[in-house]
């Protein structure tokens, strides 16, 4: 009992100092990583309006505006211009990178390659929040190139227009919680592991013994 | 007998390593996103929006009225509007931490627990993560009052990242919990 008061104790100032340095950090680098955005999201919206586009990105009033330049069927060059946060799309790295530092049971050696996986994860699904914009602003535009050639296909239009805040909302909660999740708190549960380590105390970087001790008696 | 031995050895030993697929964690994710999924369904449904959610959104103002009123601050609850010196604040939809009991319950039947530990800790969590999120309303509702030029960050920022973590402590507490006989 003690032990498990000790490692949520941990983990609660884990969390703290981890939240407390990366919040201290985040003002330096949340302008690069914006620009980081824009030039990640450019090349899929080119594959995905699957026609001549120009996108630049920079800021205007705190936000991430990015212009996503296409001609019409046409042939007239229109601007769309789409704002995304990109405070809020940062902050999903953020909570997932303080939570994977707190989080008790893995060695550094194998915290590591899960944390890069989540990143890249909470990336893409960034890009899809902008994507997803790009294609509402279209919609909304009700642009003669809409339905393009690939979207509509893929995606209903009132996805697109309707559920875009809800996505951009709660998906910057839940994304780093679900990767955190699947990743570094559903895999602790194996019997294998608290079999692997009855008995004896976990080495240094070893997973210790008793991270969830109702699956280690189950396993017994 | 000894050279099959040796083979065997051989063999045990030039072959790979079978690493196992972690079923039951993608089974948990599985299950996971299928229930916060429903969750996120059922609360754009109409209906359940008037005769469940916004009563529960009234709660949430009405309770966080009470609490700055223990402290003997004078907020007026309007409806869903906490109010005090002409700065009002009102409690919508995504104020009222659904999303986040949302993430509980599916975490809680996700997690290999047993179901008396699952409703148990759906209890637990209701009132927890309540109780989580009225510290986030009287936060955001002193950010406006006090430090108007915070409150974009206090709302979206600090207070979503709060709610979320806090209600994950609440998670991992719950099911690293031993509850052998002492």
């Amino acid at each position: 009992m003690k032990a498990q008061s000790s490692r949520l104790g941990a983990f609660w100032i884990r969390l703290a100092i981890a939240y407390i340095v990366l919040v201290i950090i985040w003002p330096f680098v949340y302008s690069a990583y914006a620009r980081h955005l824009g030039t990640i999201s450019a090349p899929v919206a080119q594959w995905l309006v699957n026609g001549p586009v120009h996108t630049r990105s920079g800021w205007h009033e705190g936000q991430l505006a990015m212009h996503v330049v296409l001609a019409d069927r046409s042939g007239t060059k229109r601007d769309i211009g789409v704002d995304v946060d990109p405070i809020r799309l940062g902050f999903s790295h953020i909570t997932f990178l303080a939570l994977v530092i707190a989080v008790p049971g893995w060695s550094w050696r194998r915290r590591v390659p899960r944390w890069l996986i989540g990143a890249v994860g909470i990336e893409a699904f960034n890009v899809g929040v902008i994507m997803a914009a790009v294609f509402g602003e279209i919609a909304t535009m009700n642009l003669d190139f809409w339905p393009g050639d690939v979207v509509t296909s893929m995606l209903p239009r009132a996805l697109l227009t309707n559920y875009l805040n809800l996505l951009s909302l709660v998906g910057a909660q839940f994304v780093p919680i679900l990767f955190w999740l699947l990743l570094l708190v559903f895999p602790l549960r194996r019997g294998d592991d608290a079999k692997r380590h009855q008995g004896r105390p976990a080495a240094r970087g070893q997973r210790p013994p008793h991270a969830l001790p109702h699956l280690k008696r189950r396993a017994a | 007998m000894s050279s099959h031995v040796n083979r065997s050895t051989a063999a045990l030993a030039i072959s790979p390593r079978r690493r196992r697929l972690p079923w039951a964690a993608i089974r948990a994710g599985l299950v996971f996103v299928a229930i916060f999924g429903a969750w996120l369904w059922m609360l754009t449904i109409g209906n359940l929006q008037e005769h469940i959610w916004l009563p529960f959104v009234n709660i949430v103002a009405q309770s966080a009225g009470l609490i700055f009123r223990v402290f003997g601050a004078r907020v007026a609850v309007s409806g869903l509007s906490l109010s005090v010196n002409g700065v009002s604040l009102t409690i919508a939809f995504g104020c009222d931490g659904l999303e986040a009991h949302g993430i509980f319950i599916a975490a809680i039947f996700a997690a290999a627990l047993s179901w008396k530990r699952r409703l148990l800790g759906l209890l637990v969590g209701t009132i927890g993560i309540f109780l989580i999120n009225q510290i986030r309303v009287c936060g955001i509702f002193l950010a406006a009052r006090f430090g108007s030029q915070w409150f974009y960050y206090a709302h979206t920022v600090v207070g979503q990242t709060f709610v979320i973590v806090a209600t994950m402590g609440l998670f991992l507490w719950w099911v690293t919990r031993d509850e052998s006989p002492k």
